[in-house]
């Protein structure tokens, strides 16, 4: 293997080194940044800067890529696999356009590495290609070795469905010992409660009951949205819609969640269970399964929602193939051109996504706008590049 | 698919079930208080935790109690199984908004008039108001370090949500009136006020009171041996109740 | 008392706070030239202008400047003022799409029609109209720079005298705006194509189709450059569009950006064989379009505003709908045809005599003379 990594600080601060040290054993280790003065252990590693890489070759390595902003070369420079390394926003950084990249990027990545927890939690929801790796607790050789074994089945291709499931049984057993150990905790029956509704495993339902009793025992707030909606995920999954839409309506008592149960209530008379079912898994974050449910239902309303969650979930080359197939030219006030744009100009097909916005301007000045997002995008890389660039010496 | 949504947070025709729970209260104010719920409640619902006087007598004279479970054993060391006990019963009458109510609670007027505005609603699912602890009589209230209750909102207001998931603790103290799952729902804290009669009464009434509590807690495990020193106060702060115009 | 006043909304530059110098944009230029005109009949030009950066009096040459401190919103609050506050014969030389306060029979002057956006509203433009009838009803007369402001009055108010509006085009330097060397003689085929789009980037200047016909010239044509040759305004969006597609153009080394002072300007003009002005709306009496001519060079321009009453499609240059396409297909004959450069080149030239700025300025002493009853 060939390892290109696009880091995110000077190789003295760059944080991600032992995980690098998890990957299969490559051959060579390129990192995008200056010589650090001392190169004394390192020594697999050589170092160069981006303007020096040469883009011919890139695709007998598989890029490592440490920040969001490094998107258009991630995905536009011929690599043979991506894999993202998922952080949270740096202070000095812009959160909506660090979400939106990342979001973007992680749809396109081979493998997206979690670094937290709960973004993992999250992420779980939505992605075929996650793994977490664990930094924050004590013993972490099993999670680590696993990083190894994720690695090598993208390298091959391979489906990561079931290392991910290895992966959810392996926090069950952490939590299930604690909770052994410690008793009932509102957080770790959560944890369990959520591992197990990952797997599709009856225990959800219980752990979920006695996490919320936790949480009101303890006087925590928001318990309806964080813990009781939840359930009826659960009941979803486990067929029971009526009983889960109930469960949601007990839920819904803002302006937007009571419109959301309306449109429930319309699809559950008109016979529409897949929708019924999309919605309930949306209403819960659960995008994969709302994707799952409705993704053989070729109606326009099916194309609707899917426009809207594909959009809102940064998940826009889904979006694009939904929006083009059913003709839908605006979806929640993005144009089709500007979805296509920005797609182009993530992979590097910058001048294609200039055109393609300027001539759909002509319509729709509006759609100038994204041209102040692709300006925020290009500040962020240089940010980066100088960032990355400043090692000692120059 | 027919979803039966419709009862679900119902905005008119909302029956008020009143709960209690009772125990030798004959001599102080159930009476008055059974005729003052029966002019704006539809129902009543009653456990009578083995009293051995004339208390189930007098319920039985309310057309409005409905229904009065009356048990043979006492719960008197388990506050939290009475509640659940009454609220189980409660349940059972397919109410649709229940108020919880002690013996010798009395709602103000202006609370009254606006009961039926507070329950036709979607937007909030319990009410917490304002209690009041009249002291030695019924014109004053008290007010000072150990007796503050009004100075925060009681919930005593609650939808009925069938299939909600109800979860009554077992606690030794502190027992909450209703299911502490309520807590999860949105509410309303409702400047209305409450007026709590239990500690309104003769000096001496004061005293056995205070033994009572001694000997029931001396290690002041569920309540604080502090506030329970204060019933004794000579010269507790008053305050001078004014009824409010509607 | 002496003194003349014109009211407007810019002279000197208020905008960025550089009170020392008269901004570059037409509408300045061409009251400069009238302040000349004023002083040559012995009054004292003064005008009146918004600022944005504070009240001011400042003497440039021969004209004293008095700027109003204006916000956002309160600009025509301030313009009254200024008619409340200026001395002596008053002449209006901006807001007249707007509803001010006019002391009646002044002069006014309209420097071209900003409303005429075919996708804005039409309620927007018929409350225009009612502005100017207002206008009508308190100017004594109305100086106008193209035909358009004056067939829009003639189409959509009501005034009793036909000669209230005078048409008055923009003029044009013919001495000094001229050819360059290379016009002379034929060139061979292959030598480069200098094509210059001489206007400040922006929307209604049409930069958006002239990048797309920009794309699509220099990758048919590798004979072909382009110059930008205006200014732009930072951190503003179609800027932003502006500079992400000159970086990331395959073409790069044959485009170029540059802005020039006035002075400067025929330089730009004398090295193009082409220039290109694709307004699409809200355009007087260009006098980028006429500067162009002078300098030999044929223009393919949008049909919009004054830039009709300039170009006879065919002749002196060629006028379209300022769309991609069609600016395209007129660039591209011209790009491969040097002789239908030059002929059409040379008409344009020609065409300039008639806007030279002497006759301009002959025509507006008589205005002026007449305004300020003025022995002749």
């Amino acid at each position: 293997m060939k390892y290109a990594i696009l880091g995110n600080l000077p190789w003295e601060s760059f944080a991600y080194k032992e995980i690098l040290d998890h990957l299969p054993e490559g051959e060579k280790y390129i990192f995008i940044g200056n010589n650090p003065e001392h190169e004394s252990v390192e020594c697999d590693y050589t170092f160069m800067n981006m303007d020096m890489w040469e883009v011919n070759g890139s695709s007998e390595y598989i890029a490592v890529v440490c920040s969001p902003f490094w998107i258009q070369q991630a995905l536009g420079g011929g690599f043979s696999k991506v894999l993202f390394i998922m952080d949270v926003c740096p202070v000095e950084e812009d959160q909506q356009t660090w979400n939106k990249y990342s979001g973007l990027l992680a749809e396109a990545s081979d493998l997206v590495i979690t670094l937290s927890e709960k973004t993992y939690l999250e992420q779980s929801l939505q992605r075929r290609n996650l793994y977490w790796w664990d930094g924050e607790h004590e013993e972490t050789e099993e999670n680590h070795a696993l990083l190894h074994l994720f690695v090598e089945h993208v390298a091959q291709g391979n489906s990561l469905d079931g290392l991910m499931r290895r992966q959810w049984e392996q926090r069950i057993q952490v939590y299930s010992r604690l909770h052994r150990q410690m008793g009932p905790h509102e957080t770790i029956s959560y944890l369990l409660a959520s591992y197990w509704y990952f797997l599709e495993d009856t225990g959800a339902a219980q752990a979920l009951q006695e996490s919320f009793e936790m949480m009101l025992l303890r006087e925590h707030h928001g318990t309806l949205h964080s813990h009781y909606r939840f359930f009826s995920a659960i009941e979803v999954q486990q067929g029971e819609i009526e009983r889960a839409v109930y469960t949601y309506a007990i839920t819904a008592v803002l302006p937007h969640e009571k419109e959301t149960l309306a449109r429930m209530k319309r699809w559950a008379a008109e016979e529409r269970l897949e929708l019924l079912k999309a919605e309930l898994y949306r209403v819960n974050e659960d995008y994969r399964r709302a994707e799952e449910a409705v993704e053989r239902d070729d109606s326009e309303e099916a194309a609707h929602f899917l426009a809207d969650m594909y959009l809102e979930q940064w998940m826009w080359e889904k979006a694009l193939n939904v929006m083009d197939r059913h003709q839908l030219l605006y979806k929640n006030g993005i144009s089709r051109e500007q979805v296509r744009a920005i797609l182009l100009w993530t992979r590097g097909r910058k001048h294609e996504a200039v055109t393609e916005l300027l001539r759909a301007s002509i319509q729709d000045w509006n759609i100038l706008m994204s041209f102040a997002e692709t300006d925020l995008l290009e500040q962020a890389y240089h940010r980066l590049k100088e960032r990355v660039n400043h090692g000692s010496g120059s | 698919m027919d979803l039966d949504l419709k009862k679900l947070r119902k905005t008119k025709d909302n029956k008020l079930t009143a709960i209690m729970q009772v125990r030798n209260e004959e001599g102080r104010m159930l009476e008055q208080v059974l005729k003052d719920l029966s002019s704006f409640v539809d129902d009543i619902v009653i456990v009578d935790d083995a009293s051995t006087d004339q208390t189930v007598k007098i319920c039985r004279e309310f057309p409005k109690v409905a229904h009065l479970l009356t048990l043979q054993k006492s719960h008197f060391d388990r506050e939290w199984l009475l509640r659940k006990q009454l609220w189980e019963l409660a349940c059972s009458t397919d109410p649709d908004w229940i108020l919880s109510v002690d013996a010798d609670e009395i709602y103000e007027d202006k609370a009254k008039a606006y009961m039926r505005d507070l329950m036709d609603q979607d937007q909030f699912d319990w009410v917490g108001f304002r209690l009041f602890d009249f002291w030695g009589g019924t014109t004053h209230f008290r007010e000072d370090e150990h007796w503050q209750i009004h100075r925060r909102h009681t919930r005593t207001l609650v939808r009925y949500i069938p299939g909600y998931y109800y979860f009554y603790p077992k606690m030794d103290h502190h027992v909450p009136r209703l299911p502490l799952s309520y807590a999860a729902l949105p509410g309303f804290l409702a400047e209305l006020r409450v007026k709590h009669y239990g500690w309104a009464i003769s000096r001496e009434q004061l005293e056995e009171k205070y033994e009572r509590y001694m000997q029931r807690d001396p290690d002041g495990i569920w309540g604080d041996l502090q506030q329970y020193k204060s019933i004794l106060d000579e010269h507790p702060t008053l305050v001078e109740w004014r009824e409010e115009d509607l | 008392m002496n003194e003349v006043s014109i009211l407007t909304h810019s002279f000197v530059d208020a905008y960025n706070g550089n009170i020392n110098r008269i901004y570059g944009g037409g509408l300045e230029r061409y009251l400069h030239e009238i302040c000349g005109i004023i002083a040559d009949l012995g009054r004292k030009p003064v005008i009146h202008q918004l600022s944005y950066c504070g009240d001011f009096v400042k003497e440039i040459g021969p004209v004293r400047v008095h700027g109003y401190n204006c916000s956002q919103g309160d600009s025509i609050e301030v313009f009254n003022r200024m008619t409340a506050e200026a001395k002596g014969p008053l002449i209006y030389s901006s807001f007249i799409w707007e509803a001010i306060e006019y002391k009646s029979g002044s002069l006014g002057i309209c420097h071209g029609i900003n409303w005429d956006y075919h996708a804005a509203s039409a309620e927007h433009k018929a409350e225009v109209g009612r502005n100017i009838q207002q206008a009508l009803g308190y100017l004594k007369k109305i100086v106008s720079v193209d035909s358009h402001f004056l067939t829009f009055c003639r189409a959509v108010c009501q005034y009793p005298d036909p000669d209230q509006i005078m048409l008055l085009p923009n003029a044009v330097d013919t001495a000094w705006f001229t050819p360059g060397a290379k016009w002379r003689g034929l060139e061979e085929h292959g030598d480069p194509v200098h094509i210059v789009y001489p206007r400040r980037i922006s929307l209604e200047r049409g930069i958006v189709p002239m990048m797309l016909v920009a794309d699509r010239l220099l990758q048919k044509y590798p004979q072909v450059h382009i110059e930008f040759a205006g200014e732009v305004v930072e951190n503003n969006l179609i800027t932003k569009a502006f500079r992400q597609w000159t970086d990331s153009s395959p073409y790069q080394e044959r485009i170029t950006h540059r802005s020039y002072t006035f002075q400067e300007m025929n330089e730009a003009y004398q090295k193009a064989d082409i220039a290109v002005i694709p307004t699409i709306f809200s355009e007087g009496t260009s006098y980028s379009c006429l500067e162009a001519m002078s300098c030999g060079l044929p223009v393919v321009a949008g049909n919009v505003g004054g830039l009709n009453d300039l170009i006879i499609d065919g002749y002196n240059g060629f006028c379209v709908s300022p769309t991609e396409e069609e600016l395209y297909q007129s660039i591209a004959v011209l790009v491969e045809n040097s002789e239908l450069r030059h002929y059409v080149g040379a008409n344009a030239r020609a065409v300039t005599r008639a806007f030279d700025i002497r006759i301009w300025r002959e025509k507006w002493r008589e205005i002026l003379r007449s305004y300020l009853g003025l022995e002749v």
